[in-house]
């Protein structure tokens, strides 16, 4: 690992305080602008100089990046910090495996400093947080100067460190739909040590009328170039009654459609071995929360 | 070189310095603000010894950029208690024998005060998970979390009382 304690290139550092203002500024400086928010992805690329940015642009001073609402859809701003968005979970459970999932990152600063948005833009295949948006089918409202669209969050993924977001483009925020009745979810992930970034992680959430499964959302983290959702898996197990035979056939699948690699973290071979127990555990943990509600 | 004017309230005092902007809020603390309690680890994230409150909140002072502080209140090791004036918290590090050399206690007693004031009674798992981003190769962490339920204990006048300076 290279230097990290000095940032050793001069820049500029903006922070608008609306929309318009931040348009105008990506637009003006085109590639030579980076965005910041919690900037716990980005000060560390600074300083081993994997980006070289001219001008800084902080979006944690606008208002409407910073606001959670609920109207059946759940919107969070993406400059939300992942302690709120987890204080928010902890008072509905129906977010459970989001939950799950920022309470899965050690490190109390990085919680406290680390944004939503943030996690997403990074497209990290290991980012917890957006493993459990990817299975509660969360969308993007990506905004730019020439107007704005919704994504659904497995189409603005593209690849390690890519998303679908085009140059000017900013992710306003997250939109997580209402959830169906008598649906759980949950989140696991496995680390070197607790709280560490993930070397297998999984989501699960579930629809069950107490025997079947009626449809369900499997999510697999760091198994492929992006947090990936499993739709053989899925299929399989919809409106299938839920045994022992059933996961074993479900797991086998879900070993054979990831893609991991080895890296530094971990190998292919183990990544493709645990993620078959880890499978099993998340989704057993989901349909325990289906059976406990009301 | 684009220098920006920063005000930040530290330890209770307001401060202004001068900053460019690839400085870190551990730089402006330590090499302009002269405020060498905040330790320099990793400087990336991982250790924790540079933590300071910001805004309330434990943050890493590595990985915040000084104009990102800019009109912010931080509270540093010494803003929790100094050796005239030692904060209970920080008695009870030192009773317990959870410093050994030293070096990541200024990071996990800021942490812990952190925890103390939005939890004043926090059971062995949330004080585990409220020093969770704080690395200590010396002491295995036993004493560190025996430290802070006996602080945590005084504090609400269980054993021993507390000694307010
Ligand atoms: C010690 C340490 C431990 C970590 N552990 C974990 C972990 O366990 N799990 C995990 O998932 N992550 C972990 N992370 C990674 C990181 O903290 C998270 O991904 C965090 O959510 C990033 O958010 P941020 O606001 O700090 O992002 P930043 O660093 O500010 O930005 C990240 C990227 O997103 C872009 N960006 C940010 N906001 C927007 C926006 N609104 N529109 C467009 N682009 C934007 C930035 O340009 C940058 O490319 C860890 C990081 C550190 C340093
Ligand atoms: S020096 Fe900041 S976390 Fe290690
Ligand atoms: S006392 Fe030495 S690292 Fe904690």
């Amino acid at each position: 690992m290279g230097n990290t304690r000095i940032l050793t290139r001069e820049f500029e550092y903006v922070a608008p305080e609306t929309m318009p203002e931040l348009l105008a500024l990506l637009d003006r400086h085109g590639p030579a602008a980076t965005i910041i928010a919690g900037g716990t992805d980005v000060v560390p690329q600074l300083k081993y100089e994997t980006i070289s940015p001219d001008y800084l642009i902080d979006v944690t001073k606008i208002a409407e990046l910073c606001t959670v609402r609920r109207d059946g859809t759940l919107h969070i701003g993406a400059a939300v910090k992942l302690r709120d968005v987890k204080a928010y979970c902890r008072d509905h459970e129906i977010y459970a495996c989001l939950d799950d999932a920022l309470g899965s990152i050690g490190q109390v600063q990085v919680v406290n400093m680390g944004t939503l948005g943030g996690n997403l833009c990074t497209a990290s295949p290991a980012a917890d947080a957006a493993l459990a948006l990817l299975v509660l089918e969360a969308q993007v409202r990506l905004i730019g100067s020439s107007g704005e669209r919704i994504v659904a969050l497995d189409a603005f993924f593209r690849g390690p460190k890519l998303t679908c977001m085009e140059p000017g483009e900013v992710l306003a925020e997250i939109q997580v739909p209402a959830v169906a009745d008598h649906t759980g979810s949950a989140f696991r992930k496995i680390g070197r040590v607790a709280g560490d970034i993930s070397k297998i992680s999984c989501a699960v959430a579930v629809q069950s009328d107490g025997e079947r499964c009626l449809s369900c959302r499997i999510g697999m983290g760091a198994v492929g170039p992006t947090p990936m959702r499993m739709p053989g898996v899925e299929q399989l197990l919809s409106g299938r009654a839920i045994d022992t035979d059933v996961m074993d056939e479900a797991a086998d699948r879900l070993a054979a459609d990831i893609s991991p690699l080895t890296d530094a973290r971990s190998t292919e071979f183990y990544r493709r071995r645990v993620s078959r127990v880890l499978f099993k555990d998340t989704f057993d943990q989901a349909w325990k929360r289906v059976q406990r509600q009301p | 070189m684009t220098t920006y004017p920063i005000d930040i309230k530290v330890n209770g005092e307001w401060k202004q310095a001068e900053v460019t902007a690839r400085e870190t809020l551990l730089d402006a603390l330590r090499n302009r603000l002269r405020a060498f309690e905040v330790k320099d680890g990793c400087s990336q994230g991982d250790c924790g010894a540079c933590t300071v409150i910001l805004a309330g909140r434990p943050v890493n002072a590595c990985l915040t950029l000084a104009v990102q502080a800019n009109g912010k209140e931080v509270t540093t090791l010494k803003g929790v208690g100094t050796s005239e004036q030692p904060d209970p918290l920080q008695k009870s590090f030192v009773e317990h024998g959870a410093i050994q050399c030293g070096f990541c206690t200024p990071g996990v007693v800021v942490s812990a005060k952190a925890l103390l004031e939005a939890n004043p009674c926090p059971n062995r798992e949330e004080i585990r998970e409220g020093i969770s981003g704080n690395l200590c190769r010396c002491t295995g962490y036993t004493q560190i979390v025996e430290a802070i339920e006996d602080a945590a204990a005084q504090g609400r006048g269980g054993v021993g009382e507390r000694e307010d300076a």
